[in-house]
């Protein structure tokens, strides 16, 4: 959110908050930054992060706990956060028109997350079964590790595309800003 | 490899998206889930395999963030200097510096010590304190992106962004013609930022043919000079709305309304552009009323403005 002038910035408060819906918020629009970007830092980094802990665990099998256990917490902690990107993501997706090419790369985007989700959940639930602390991973968790992180890096590069090569949420919250300085500016807006 | 190359990469524009907003994931998500596991060694019964975990994701989030920091910093020298992203850049660079340093510190400190079974309080705040930081410098980062658009829709355009905006008074205009200084040695898809006597204008170079536009958008007042530039058509870089660059209309959405296009001539390579009076905002006007200079019908030969070329065809959709 750019910064505004105080009386003008409590006035926006003022009225947003009065009109304020829940897709709103689920766009993160009171924060003034896109909240579905936000929330998946953490699966995106965790999960892989989970494969490579996964992969140095299997490779050297001498039963070094700690590993397994770090896998561990970043499913979990990439679970939860993904779960709170889920809304934030389809409110995100509800504002693009179809006609655009970003309406369909965000389909794609989110049935292939949805996948990610099953398999982590599934590779998760094997953990827990097994207890978390390991001393090495089971070749079936690995092979979900792969597979969900396989599905995930394309996934998480449609949703780059999204903002980078379509401009989704860009300006979003700024329009307002860049408009005075166009005008300022001798620009037709 | 030659130096263009090197930067085309760390940008990302082969990938169509920056390298740097990629890498940030990961030192992000390692943060959080080190002090996750830091708390739960704390409350748990001390855990020699924990404390162990949550080092490894420690030192895998402070590599990671070095290696980000490199393209992060190529992509700010690309900023435009007057943009305010320029500023908020640097915030966000300090402020992360001085996480990884901070996380530096406590890896320094974990592996020394003495029972390591369990992270204390000062670590666990220490952790708390960093994860405010790179909370706050995050939120910078986003307001480059959602709000400035910096890496939006960069990887387009093969000519580097103006670096800044270059002002020329109006009222030292000849016949209403303000020449361009150096705009005659522009190469190919190379564009500049003037500020005309306040009017914020966008001059492009496309083939033999000079354009100059008004610099905003029309839809969210993206920035044009930093766009495509396709025959006579330029797409703005943030959700790619088209305008002919003859007539300033709009050729493709989302944008509604045409840009202002402003007369371009090139007399034996001195470019000069001139702004119709009425589209000077009224501080710049009252200016060149009091020096004294007069409207006057000014007739420009045929051969003098360049004509537009056609030799790229817009690409299809
Ligand atoms: S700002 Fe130019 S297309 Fe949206």
């Amino acid at each position: 959110m750019r910064p505004t002038t105080p009386p003008e910035f409590a006035g926006k408060l003022a009225a947003m908050a009065k009109r304020l819906t829940l897709k709103d918020i689920l766009q993160g629009k009171p924060l003034g930054h896109p909240l579905h970007p936000l929330l998946v830092h953490l699966p995106t980094a965790l999960w892989p992060a989970a494969l490579v802990f996964d992969v140095i665990s299997f490779a050297r099998k001498d039963g070094d706990i700690s590993l397994t256990l770090a896998t561990w917490w970043c499913l979990l902690v990439g679970l939860v956060a993904a779960a709170a990107a889920v809304p934030a993501g389809i409110a995100d997706w509800t504002s693009i028109h179809r006609e655009r090419p970003a309406w369909k790369i965000g389909l794609i985007h989110a049935g292939l997350n949805t996948a990610v989700m099953g398999l982590v959940i599934a590779n998760f639930i094997l953990r827990c079964i097994r207890g978390p602390a390991e001393p090495s991973v089971t070749v079936a968790q690995l092979t979900l590790s792969i597979i969900s992180v396989l599905l995930l890096l394309p996934s998480g590069y449609l949703g780059g595309l999204m903002v980078y090569d379509q401009g989704i949420g860009v300006a979003r919250t700024s329009k307002d800003y860049w408009r005075r300085i166009a005008r300022a500016g001798g620009a037709r807006v | 490899m030659p130096k263009s190359l090197v930067r085309r990469i760390l940008e990302g524009k082969p990938l169509r998206q920056p390298l740097h907003t990629m890498l940030v994931h990961f030192p992000i998500g390692l943060f959080v889930v080190s002090l996750v596991m830091d708390v739960a060694s704390y409350f748990g019964a001390g855990d020699y395999a924990l404390f162990r975990g949550s080092l490894y994701t420690l030192c895998a989030g402070v590599a990671m963030g070095l290696i980000a920091a490199v393209p992060g910093f190529v992509d700010w020298t690309d900023i435009r200097r007057d943009n305010p992203a320029k500023g908020i850049g640097q915030w966000h660079m300090g402020l992360n510096l001085l996480v990884l340093l901070v996380y530096g510190i406590s890896i320094i400190a974990r592996f020394s010590m003495t029972d390591p079974r369990r992270v204390g309080l000062p670590l666990i705040f220490t952790s708390l304190a960093a994860i405010g930081l790179l909370s706050v410098s995050g939120y910078l980062g986003g307001m480059m992106v959602y709000d400035d658009g910096i890496g939006v829709g960069r990887h387009r355009r093969r000519a580097p962004a103006p670096s800044r905006t270059i002002a020329l008074p109006s009222t030292s205009a000849e016949e209403g013609w303000v020449p361009i200084p150096g705009a005659e040695h522009m190469e190919d898809g190379q564009t500049l930022r003037l500020d005309v006597g306040g009017v914020i204008i966008g001059l492009a170079r496309v083939g033999t043919a000079y354009y100059a536009f008004q610099d905003f958008c029309t839809h969210r007042h993206g920035p044009l000079s930093e766009g495509c530039f396709m025959g006579d058509q330029v797409m703005c870089p943030w959700h790619g709305s088209r305008f002919d660059l003859r007539t300033g209309h709009v050729t493709h959405g989302p944008a509604k309304k045409d840009i202002n296009i402003y007369e371009v001539r090139n007399l034996n390579g001195e470019v000069s552009v001139r702004i119709p009076e009425a589209k000077v905002p009224t501080t710049a006007r009252r200016d060149s009323a009091r020096s004294g200079t007069e409207e006057r019908e000014w007739k420009v030969e045929p051969e003098d403005i360049t004509s537009p070329t056609t030799e790229q065809a817009p690409r299809a959709e």
